[in-house]
């Protein structure tokens, strides 16, 4: 139950005010985030050498690693912006309308981080355009590489137009309060814009959303990024249909716990309980249950399949997964996070907005794991043992590991910096706020 | 066959992934209601944010290459 009625100035309060508190955690994520890139400007310097993946002599064979997994795990954790959109604008669950802004912008961050993480991947980063663009008429005829890249620029970029079609009506009429010296780029964001457009923006974020939702859950991480490992019929780690529902159930797992974390981190910190409030946070995690249940059941068909009967070379590489100490916690966690939402389901007084917290943060923690295991283990168990005479087994290098505090400190500092320019709650939403008593939840478990 | 003369990746890029960024532009020019100016607008933001990324992605990999000085052509 809401306490008090949402107002404007409340989703305004981060732009009129600089705490102590922000100016702190700004400087320790900005340390970590130069730290990082300096690391990886080491690693620019001396080459992929320094890290485990630099070729195939070393790592037993393994040259996608903890970078890749951290790339899937990113772009994965950027689906909480659509599936939130698309639950208000095309499925008129209203009372996410909240969470709806946080979601996108944590889209963009997710995309941002992924897209650095190719870059960080490469051993001539400086090559990445003036190679992809002109060779586009070609290779998007036959690489998953193209395609990926396609799609995730299409992703990227229609929820960019979503966020600045949305802002236009927030801008316009909360701009009196917004920061004066920013007023350049409130100008270029409402430019031309009339109320009388209200309506037809409406619906032209209705078409975003309703595209969005096809393309990035379908065709993004249930289709070119799992198609960049299960077509290679070599690596039986990799191969196979069951990889695009898979991965889906992965990334919509992250992404839920993201907007989780995310939602209550800011709802603490700027006293928006009665925006974001219990019966939303709530909600979300029940959300987060079923995309875990979909990821554990997806798991098992993997397991099943590939230890009864199986050829030998899945067997193989089946048998090593699940006795693999990354794989059996990943999972385990995901149990943990399972029993949790599903006590709280039969019993609401388990509840808590903290607790959700924190079983999403083991659920990202798994996601992240399972996904570096998923890539490495695919390397490290070809169907012809290419690599038997390379030494040792890979583990990620120091230089791979500060890339996750690294990517973690800017993503959330793209927050902190957003949240000094625009308004990350809709003003759609403080405007119609009105308490759900009734019980939304047969939505999820129905 | 179409497979064989269309590329796989041609048919499921234009073909099967565009369709939803199709339904989009049609939505925004087709739909009611409507105002062409608006639909404009929102394929101008598109086009845009399209531009900026890919002009951002060159810049930021310009910058690396000057910086660390591979000692090749971009």
């Amino acid at each position: 139950m809401s306490q008090k009625e949402a107002t404007p100035e409340d989703i305004l309060r981060p732009m009129q005010s600089t705490g102590r508190w922000y100016k702190i955690i700004f400087a320790v994520l900005a340390l970590i985030a130069v730290g990082w890139m300096a690391i990886w400007g080491y690693q620019l310097e001396h080459g992929l050498a320094v890290t485990n993946l630099s070729d195939w002599g070393s790592g037993g064979g393994v040259t996608w690693g903890l970078y890749i997994g951290a790339f899937i795990w990113w772009v994965g954790i950027a689906h909480g912006g659509i599936i939130i959109s698309a639950a208000v604008r095309l499925f008129g669950m209203d009372r996410y309308q909240p969470v709806a802004r946080l979601a996108e912008l944590l889209t963009i961050a997710g995309l941002a981080m992924a897209g650095t993480y190719i870059l960080v991947h490469m051993g001539r980063p400086d090559r990445v355009v003036s190679s992809v663009i002109p060779a586009y008429p070609w290779t998007v005829q036959s690489s998953p590489l193209a395609w990926d890249i396609t799609v995730i620029t299409l992703y990227l970029v229609l929820t960019a137009t979503y966020l600045v079609l949305t802002l236009r009506y927030d801008v316009h009429r909360l701009r009196d309060q917004m920061p004066k010296k920013l007023g350049p780029v409130y100008s270029i964001i409402t430019v031309g814009y009339s109320k009388k457009e209200d309506q037809i923006i409406e619906r032209m974020v209705w078409w975003l959303a309703l595209g969005i939702i096809i393309l990035a859950p379908l065709l993004l991480h249930g289709g070119v990024i799992p198609w960049l490992f299960a077509l290679l019929p070599g690596m039986p780690g990799w191969m196979g249909a069951i990889q695009g529902p898979q991965f889906l159930s992965i990334a919509l797992t992250s992404a839920l716990a993201g907007v989780i974390v995310l939602a209550t981190g800011l709802r603490r910190v700027y006293d928006w309980d009665h925006i974001l409030t219990d019966d939303v946070i709530r909600g979300l995690t029940l959300w987060l249950g079923l995309f875990s249940l979909l990821f554990i059941w997806l798991q098992l068909q993997s397991v099943v399949t590939g230890l009864y009967a199986a050829p030998l070379d899945v067997a193989a590489v089946t048998s090593t997964m699940v006795t693999h100490p990354v794989y059996v916690i990943a999972i385990g966690l995901m149990v943990v996070v399972l029993a949790y939402i599903f006590a709280q389901a039969l019993r609401p007084s388990v509840f808590t907005p903290l607790r959700s917290v924190a079983i999403a943060l083991l659920a990202l923690y798994a996601t992240l794991t399972e996904k570096i295991l998923f890539v490495v283990e695919g390397l490290q168990y070809p169907t012809f043992s290419l690599y038997s005479g390379v030494p040792g087994p890979y583990f990620p290098s120091w230089i791979e590991m500060t890339s996750i505090a690294g990517t973690i400190s800017l993503a959330i500092l793209i927050f902190m910096v957003v949240l000094k320019v625009f308004p990350v709650i809709e003003l759609h939403a403080v405007e119609d706020h009105h308490d759900h008593d009734e019980d939304h939840d047969e939505e999820v478990t129905a | 066959m179409t497979w064989e003369t269309i590329p796989v990746g041609v048919w499921l890029i234009f073909g099967i992934v565009g369709l939803p960024v199709y339904a989009i532009f049609l939505g925004w020019f087709l739909g009611k209601p409507r105002n062409p100016k608006t639909s404009v607008l929102g394929v101008t933001v598109f086009l845009t944010l399209v531009s900026a990324v890919w002009i951002g992605l060159y810049l930021t990999t310009v910058m690396i290459g000057f910086i660390f000085d591979f000692g090749g052509l971009a």
